[in-house]
C-alpha cells in the first residue's frame, strides 16, 4: 500500500479543503513534515487513521476519542457542515479512492457533533465496494490490528516502552500479543478452534448414536467425564480470564491516575521553579532601578542632558571658528606691521632693493585694504567662549548616559516581559492544579497488589492451560476410540478422524510457525538494533521461547539493565521489526519520533529510514530535526517536503517547503 | 531652550534659604519615590528642574511652594553653581524651587497615570553619536 493523497475538509486546523500530494518513487520515498507544536501534524496523522478505520483513539492509545472534536472550529462557527477526509492510495498495483465523511453541525454554543457518517471505497476504473464490505476490504489492505506498527506517534512508543519495562510475565505476554499480532497468528487460533468445535461436535454425535445403542458404555461414560472435566477448566479459564481483563483495565486505570499524578508532580515542580525564576528576576529589576534611581539623582543635569550636549558640540565649533578668525586676523596684523616698516625705510626687507623699483602706490593701496579688513582683536569673545566650554564640559558624557537608560530600560522591559510569561503559565499550572489531592501512595500500592493479583491469575491461566491441552488430548484420544467402534457410521468416522487430524495439523503447524516467525522477529528486531544503537557494547536483541525480549551483550547474554536511551531503541527497533515482519505492506508515518532521543539516535533512525525504498511519512518539529544538520542524513531519499504554518490559532495550511 | 536671558534678577542676599514643592507637587514627588524612579523627592525635584529648562517652561506659571522641605544644602551644588550661571541668577536657590515646580507640574499626568519609564516621563531622548 502507498499512499498518494490525502484531502481533508474542514479537518483540525484545517479550514476548508486542502489537498496534499503525498505520491514518492522508490528512489526518493519520504514525505516529510515540518511544523512547530499545535499546527496540526497529529491532526494529520489521525485524518489518516480516521479515513481508513472510521474510530479514533486518544494518545494513551485506550480511550476513544470522538472524531466530533477534529471539526475545524471555524468551519462550525460559519456554518460549514461539510467534513471528511479523502485518501488516494495504490494497493498491488490498484489504484483505490477512500472517502470518510460527515456532516458537522454545532448542537451547544462551541461543540460539534457528527451526523450522516459516510464511507465509500472506489477502485479506479471498477464499481465502487458496497459500504458493508468495505471494512473488510481494508482489513485485508492493511488490518487494523496491525496498524500500530505503520501509523504510530511518539506517543506510542512511549506505550510500547512502558509496556516493555514492565515485570516479566506481563512484559512477556506482550511480546508474544505483538508478535503473534503482527505474523497473523490470531488467524491461526482461531481456525485451530474452529477444528476443535467441529471434531467436538461429531464425537459428540457419535457418543450418542453409541449410547442410544447401549455398547461401549464405559468408553462413553469416560468420554463425558472428561468432556466435562474440559469444559469446567474451559469455564475456570474463561472466568480467570475475565478476571484477567478487569485486572489489566483495573491496572490501566490506575497507571492512567499515576500518569496524571505524574503530570501533577510534574507541573508542580515547574511552578516551583518559574516561581524561584520570578523571585531571582524581581531582584534583579530591583537591583536594575536601583542603579538608575541613584544615577537619576547624582545626574542632576540628566533631564537636559541632550540640550547641554549640543550647547557644547556649539560652543567647541565656534571656538574653532573663533580661533581661525583671529589667526587670519594676526597675520594680516603682521602683513600691516612688513608693509608700513617697508614703506618708511623705502627699502625691500626681502630683496634689499628700494622700495620705489616696486610698485610703491600698489604696497600703500594694499596697506589701506588691509587695515580696513582688520577686525577688533577676538580675544575677550574666546575667552568667554572658552570659559562656557569649560561650564559645560562636564556635560560631554550626556550621550553615553543617555544611552545607558535606554539600555537598562530595555533590558528592565524584557525582564517583566519575560515575568508575565512567566506568571501567565504558573496561572494555567494552578488552574490544572485546582482541586488535585491525589493520594500518590494509596494508587502506588494499589498497583503492585493489582499487578500481583494478575500475576497469579496468569500463573493459575497457565497451569489450566496446560491441563486443558492434556484433557483435550485425552478426550481427542477417547473421542477416536469412539469413532473406532463398529456401531459407528463410516462416514461419520470418517469424518471425525479427518477434523482429528486436521487438528493436530494446525496445531503443529500453529507451533513451528510460531518459532519460526519469532525468529525471524527476533533476526529483524536484532539487525535494526545494531543499526540503531550508538552503543558498542551491545550486541543485539533475543527473543525468548518464552518471548522475554532482551538486548544481549557480545557474549550474547541479557543485559539485565540497560540506559533508557537504549530502552527507547529497544522499542523503536522491535516496532520497525515487527512491520518489516508482519503480513502486510504499508508506509510508515511517524509523528514526530524523535522528541526524546539525543542526537546519535536520532541519526541512526534517520540513516535508518534513508534505507527505505517504500514510503515513509515523517512529521517532525525543529526540536528534532533541523533541515540544515539532518537532511543530508536521509542521502536525498526526501521525495516531498511540506511546511505545516499557523495562520491563526484555529486555522492551519500546509505549503511545499 | 532659550537664550541665556536674565529672568531670574534676584539680589543674592533675597535668594531663598528654604523652600519646597506645592502641594500638587508633593504628591507627583513622592510618587516618583514610590515607582522606583528617585531615591529622594529632591533628586526628582532636580530633574524636573532640569527638564523645564530643556522644555523653556514658563517659571510665571510655576505653583507656589507650600511650606519648607528643603534647604540650600539639599540642592546638588554643581546644580546651584550651574542655574547661577546659566540662567544667569544671583538667586539659584529661588530660580531652582520656580523650574521644579513648573517642572513637576509638567510631568504630573503621567507620574499620576503611572506606567510610564524614567526617558518617558522626562523626554530623554537617544543620541546618536557618530
Amino acid at each position: 500500500m502507498q499512499l498518494t493523497e490525502i484531502e481533508l475538509t474542514n479537518w483540525g486546523p484545517f479550514f476548508g479543503t486542502h489537498v496534499i500530494d503525498l505520491g514518492v518513487t522508490e528512489t526518493a520515498p519520504v514525505v516529510l513534515f515540518h511544523g512547530e507544536n499545535m499546527r496540526g501534524k497529529t491532526s494529520l496523522l489521525r485524518g489518516i487513521v480516521w479515513c481508513l478505520y472510521g474510530a479514533l483513539k486518544e494518545q494513551d492509545g485506550r480511550t476513544p476519542l470522538d472524531v466530533s472534536g477534529m471539526v475545524n472550529t471555524d468551519a462550525l462557527q460559519t456554518g460549514e457542515t461539510d467534513f471528511g477526509v479523502r485518501l488516494k492510495f495504490t494497493h498491488q498495483g490498484n489504484e483505490y479512492t477512500l472517502y470518510r465523511s460527515a456532516t458537522a453541525v454545532e448542537d451547544q454554543p462551541g461543540r460539534a457533533a457528527i451526523r450522516v457518517q459516510k464511507v465509500d471505497l472506489i477502485p479506479t476504473g471498477a464499481l465502487p465496494y458496497p459500504a458493508a464490505r468495505i471494512p473488510d476490504e481494508i482489513d485485508g489492505i492493511l488490518s487494523r490490528e496491525i496498524s500500530d506498527f505503520f501509523l504510530f506517534d511518539g506517543e506510542m512508543l512511549n506505550r510500547f516502552e512502558e509496556r516493555l519495562r514492565e515485570e516479566r510475565s506481563s512484559a512477556q505476554g506482550f511480546v508474544r500479543t505483538q508478535v503473534e499480532r503482527a505474523l497473523g497468528l490470531p488467524f491461526m487460533k482461531s481456525l485451530s478452534r474452529d477444528i476443535d468445535q467441529v471434531l467436538s461436535d461429531v464425537t459428540s454425535s457419535i457418543e450418542q448414536v453409541l449410547r442410544r445403542t447401549r455398547a461401549h458404555d464405559k468408553l462413553s461414560d469416560e468420554y463425558n467425564s472428561k468432556t466435562e472435566v474440559l469444559a469446567a477448566t474451559e469455564r475456570n479459564i474463561g472466568e480467570l480470564k475475565e478476571k484477567d481483563d478487569k485486572l489489566t483495565t483495573e491496572i490501566d486505570d490506575v497507571e492512567a491516575q499515576l500518569a496524571k499524578v505524574d503530570e501533577i508532580k510534574d507541573a508542580y515542580h515547574e511552578r516551583k521553579s518559574l516561581e524561584r525564576e520570578i523571585d531571582s528576576s524581581e531582584r534583579s529589576i530591583d537591583d536594575y532601578q536601583e542603579s538608575m534611581a541613584e544615577r537619576a539623582e547624582t545626574t542632576w543635569w540628566l533631564a537636559a542632558g541632550d540640550v547641554l550636549y549640543a550647547q557644547l558640540e556649539d560652543v567647541e565649533e565656534k571656538i574653532v571658528a573663533a580661533e581661525k578668525t583671529e589667526r587670519e586676523r594676526i597675520r594680516t596684523e603682521v602683513r600691516i606691521q612688513n608693509l608700513t616698516e617697508q614703506l618708511n625705510s623705502q627699502v625691500c626687507p626681502t630683496c634689499g632693493q628700494p622700495v620705489t623699483t616696486h610698485n610703491e602706490a600698489t604696497l600703500r593701496d594694499e596697506l589701506a585694504a588691509l587695515t580696513a579688513s582688520l577686525g577688533d582683536p577676538t580675544n575677550a569673545t574666546l575667552d568667554e567662549l572658552r570659559v562656557r566650554r569649560d561650564k559645560l564640559r562636564k556635560f560631554s558624557n550626556a550621550p553615553g548616559v543617555l544611552s545607558w537608560f535606554h539600555d537598562q530600560e530595555r533590558d528592565l522591559r524584557r525582564e517583566r516581559l519575560k515575568n508575565e510569561k512567566r506568571e501567565q503559565r504558573i496561572r494555567q499550572i494552578s488552574e490544572l492544579l485546582i482541586g488535585s489531592n491525589v493520594e500518590i501512595d494509596t494508587l502506588e500500592k494499589n498497583l503492585i497488589e493489582l499487578k500481583s493479583t494478575k500475576a497469579r491469575v496468569g500463573s493459575t491461566i497457565e497451569q489450566l492451560e496446560t491441563r486443558r491441552t492434556q484433557l483435550k488430548q485425552e478426550v481427542q484420544k477417547l473421542g477416536t476410540k469412539l469413532a473406532s467402534q463398529p456401531e459407528v457410521d463410516p462416514t461419520e468416522r470418517r469424518l471425525q478422524h479427518t477434523a482429528s487430524a486436521a487438528l493436530d495439523v494446525v496445531n503443529r503447524s500453529f507451533d513451528a510457525f510460531s518459532i519460526a516467525m519469532r525468529g525471524r522477529v527476533e533476526a529483524a528486531t536484532s539487525e535494526l538494533f545494531r543499526q540503531l544503537t550508538t552503543e558498542k557494547e551491545y550486541s543485539g536483541v533475543s527473543i525468548s521461547p518464552d518471548y522475554l525480549l532482551a538486548v544481549t551483550d557480545h557474549q550474547n547474554r541479557p543485559v539485565r539493565m540497560i540506559s533508557a536511551g537504549a530502552n527507547q531503541i529497544l522499542t523503536m527497533a522491535f516496532i520497525g521489526a515487527l512491520g518489516e515482519c508482519s503480513v502486510d505492506e504499508a508506509p510508515m508515518v511517524m509523528d514526530t519520533p524523535f522528541g526524546r532521543l539525543d542526537v546519535g539516535h536520532r541519526r541512526a533512525i534517520l540513516e535508518w529510514v534513508s534505507t527505505f525504498d517504500r514510503q515513509v511519512i515523517l512529521f517532525v518539529q525543529s526540536g528534532e530535526y533541523d533541515p540544515s544538520r539532518d537532511a543530508h542524513l536521509l542521502g536525498g531519499k526526501i521525495g516531498r517536503e511540506y511546511t505545516i504554518e499557523r495562520l491563526t490559532p484555529t486555522r492551519s495550511e500546509v505549503k511545499a517547503a | 531652550m532659550s537664550e541665556r536671558t536674565n529672568v531670574f534678577e534676584d539680589n543674592e542676599d533675597d535668594d531663598r534659604r528654604t523652600f519646597g514643592p506645592s502641594t500638587a507637587n508633593r504628591d507627583v514627588l513622592e510618587l516618583l519615590v514610590k515607582q522606583g524612579h528617585f531615591k529622594n523627592s529632591i533628586g526628582a525635584f532636580q530633574a524636573a528642574a532640569m527638564l523645564a529648562i530643556r522644555r523653556g517652561l514658563d517659571t510665571s506659571d510655576a505653583p507656589p511652594s507650600s511650606g519648607t522641605m528643603w534647604n540650600r544644602g539639599s540642592v546638588n551644588l554643581g546644580m546651584l553653581d550651574f542655574l547661577g550661571w546659566y540662567l544667569p541668577t544671583t538667586a539659584p536657590v529661588r530660580a531652582f524651587a520656580q523650574l521644579g515646580n513648573v517642572g513637576t507640574a509638567y510631568i504630573s499626568d503621567k507620574v499620576r497615570t503611572g506606567g510610564y519609564t524614567l526617558t518617558e516621563i522626562f523626554e530623554l531622548p537617544e543620541l546618536d553619536i557618530e
